[in-house]
């Protein structure tokens, strides 16, 4: 179930806006829920009650409070909610990507429609990922893992111990790095040495040999593993 | 005990030439510390005196013994084959052969001796004047460093590794020729053929020593074609982007001219009551504000000239075009320099897309910690890589290869590092640039 809100002070263009989500959920046989707002102060109302939606398409220029205080309010709450700005003026756009905007769509004639379709198929795949990396399942652990949060992954002997972001090591486990390399790849975890699965995420930057992460901890890269890890690295930041 | 000294001496200093002569062309390991190289170095010296010295062995089963240690000591000291060692050893070895050879004949000459006298070395000068030679060695080693560098500038190399190989290849044939007509030198005690040893060796010399001049000044003449090249291209490009500031410029002025004009249109309208005609008049106007409008604003003005002219070249051309950016008046690059990365980048990408059923690109530029600039583009096909240049399915191979050269460039007088993904649809340029 995709919960969607838009909040826009012009009628005709919230109308558009949920005709061309419907159309796309719909054609994608997608379950979803769409609340509409003409005004920014009512959507603040709402105060917490915003963390139920996933996704929410915000006019940049309304009367009152606009489209970026609206964002930066919904952020002051979380930074999970998607934020797609629409606007006529991208003049605000800086100040916008402040508030870790996920698209910014401009409210033109023919292209809009196309622009949010676009925006919905990358969101999907997003929602997926996301969800799939909250509650990841070891096979020799009882509870999932929110791969989010994990700094990186050591092994040490036949055993491997997550270090998250909140405690280190607090979960170790039975297994080896080579079977979970792949599969996390998809999360941006990546093997920079026989003994380390980092998450790229947390990667503040390489230099020779050594990760550095972006809580001050470097963990060593292997020669061998160096040329290919520095380009993962590299085409991580570059990417959408 | 002078004769020990004397034979370490020599041995060293063509140890260290011939390490010279390997660092042009290998990278050297990383010892755990410095004690360790020269131990090491050490230890070998005195491995090639005990087995040249004291085994007794006859003459090629010493070559070949000689050979191997000194290809696998090269193994140690740079990160090489074993095979590659051997090669590179058997050539560099042989061109000091030739050097001494050529010394060994000057002595005979002037101290009107035989080789065994020479080579036996029962008198001071002539040992110091061996030391000397072998001296030699190492200013030879340097001075072809020189060539093979532009200004000690590693990555600059003038000329290519099979350049050099085809160049070292002629020194060695040159030498087999000389050993050839000398093999038998120690019978010479006939001071004639002393000198036609001598002619010869010098003769092959001076040859190459001709050649390698003439290889210089055409590589010079080549390196200076191509920077004239390289530079009218950027001219180019950094007229066409001032064109579009300028013509940016020119058009705000329009548009704030018109504005009051518009204005007292849409009042006469009104006035008139005009319903129907000032509805489709703001309907014109808008459609012209769209198309004329600065779309991206990232608060820097060079950067939102190419981006916008970019932005509409490529919508005239049915390109889909996204664009993820944060506040970037505090960049650091020059103006000069963020022309060249991004309209290269972006002619790359709309030049590639545009082939494709499926036309969309997605520019990123963002500053913070680092500066991160990156753009990916649908491709029609994987693009080809000639020698390290991509060059495009495009008539103008050259330009677009010199493209990217000069996209790098950029990139590595900022110490930045990037990597290009290209896969059979997609292709993704990222770069990232330290802050200073």
């Amino acid at each position: 179930m995709i919960r969607i809100a838009i909040c826009d002070d012009e009628k005709t263009f919230i109308h558009r806006i949920y005709k061309s989500i419907e159309h796309y959920l719909k054609q994608n046989k997608m379950d979803f829920e769409c609340s509409t707002f003409s005004s920014g102060e009512d959507f603040v109302l709402l105060k917490e009650k915003i963390c139920d939606f996933d996704i929410v398409f915000l006019d940049v220029n309304m009367k009152e409070l606009d489209g970026i205080e609206v964002g930066e309010i919904i952020r002051s709450y979380s930074e999970e909610i998607v934020i797609v700005f629409v606007t006529a003026f991208i003049k605000y756009a800086p100040a916008g990507y402040k508030c870790q905007a996920f698209r910014f769509i401009l409210k033109e004639e023919g292209d809009m429609q196309e622009m949010i379709y676009e925006c919905m198929d990358e969101f999907v795949k997003m929602k997926r990922l996301r969800e799939q990396k909250r509650l990841y399942r070891f096979e020799s652990l009882q509870a999932p893992i929110d791969l989010s949060k994990v700094l990186y992954i050591m092994s040490s002997g036949h055993n491997l111990y997550i270090s998250t972001q909140d405690a280190i090591d607090e979960f170790s486990f039975r297994g080896r790095l080579d079977d979970l390399e792949e599969e996390l790849s998809k999360y941006s975890f990546l093997r920079v040495h026989q003994s380390f699965l980092v998450n790229l995420s947390f990667a503040q930057s390489i230099s020779n040999y050594k990760i550095y992460l972006k809580d001050g901890k470097d963990l060593p890269i292997s020669k061998a593993r160096f040329k290919k890890s520095k380009e993962a690295f590299i085409d991580y930041r570059g990417a959408w | 005990m002078m004769v020990l000294l004397e034979s370490l001496a020599m041995m060293a200093l063509e140890l260290t030439a011939i390490i010279l002569f390997f660092d042009i062309f290998e990278e050297r390991r990383e010892f755990p510390n410095r004690f360790a190289g020269y131990a090491l170095f050490i230890g070998i010296l005195l491995l090639d005196y005990y087995l040249i010295n004291l085994l007794q062995l006859s003459f090629f089963p010493k070559v070949i013994l000689l050979l191997l240690i000194g290809a696998l000591t090269m193994c140690v000291f740079f990160r090489i084959s074993v095979l590659k060692s051997l090669l590179l050893y058997a050539i560099v070895h042989t061109v000091f052969l030739l050097v001494d050879y050529l010394a060994v004949a000057l002595m005979m000459k002037v101290f009107s001796m035989t080789y065994w006298q020479v080579t036996s070395h029962p008198n001071i000068i002539i040992s110091m004047i061996r030391i000397a030679e072998k001296g030699m060695y190492i200013l030879l080693a340097i001075w072809i460093g020189k060539i093979y560098f532009k200004q000690g500038d590693k990555k600059q190399r003038l000329i290519s590794t099979k350049d050099w190989s085809k160049i070292l290849v002629f020194l060695l044939l040159a030498l087999m020729l000389i050993i050839g007509l000398t093999v038998n030198l120690d019978k010479f005690e006939n001071p004639i053929q002393a000198d036609g040893l001598l002619f010869l060796s010098t003769t092959l010399i001076g040859m190459a020593i001709v050649v390698f001049s003439l290889i210089y000044d055409l590589l010079k003449r080549e390196r200076i074609m191509l920077e004239q090249k390289i530079s009218q291209i950027q001219i180019r490009n950094q007229l066409k982007m001032y064109d579009a500031l300028s013509q940016s410029y020119e058009r705000q002025k329009r548009n704030a001219h018109e504005f009051k004009n518009k204005i007292l249109c849409i009042r006469e309208l009104s006035e008139q009551h005009e319903d129907e005609r000032l509805k489709k008049y703001l309907h014109d106007i808008l459609g012209k504000i769209e198309d004329e409008e600065e779309v991206f604003d990232t608060n820097h003005v060079v950067v939102n000239a190419i981006v916008n002219s970019k932005y509409r070249e490529a919508k005239s051309k049915g390109i889909r075009f996204f664009f993820k950016f944060n506040d970037l008046s505090s960049l650091w690059l020059t103006d000069d320099d963020l022309i060249i990365l991004l309209s290269n980048l972006i002619n790359n990408a709309i030049e590639s897309s545009e082939q494709c059923e499926h036309k969309e690109i997605k520019l990123k530029i963002q500053s913070g910690d680092d500066f991160v600039l990156s753009i990916q583009n649908t491709s029609p096909q994987k693009a080809m890589l000639s020698n390290g240049k991509y060059i495009s399915s495009k008539q103008d191979k050259e330009e677009h290869g010199i493209g990217i050269t000069n996209i790098i460039e950029v990139i590595e007088k900022y110490d930045g590092i990037f990597h290009i993904k290209n896969e059979e649809k997609q292709f993704l340029f990222s770069i990232i640039i330290p802050k200073p």
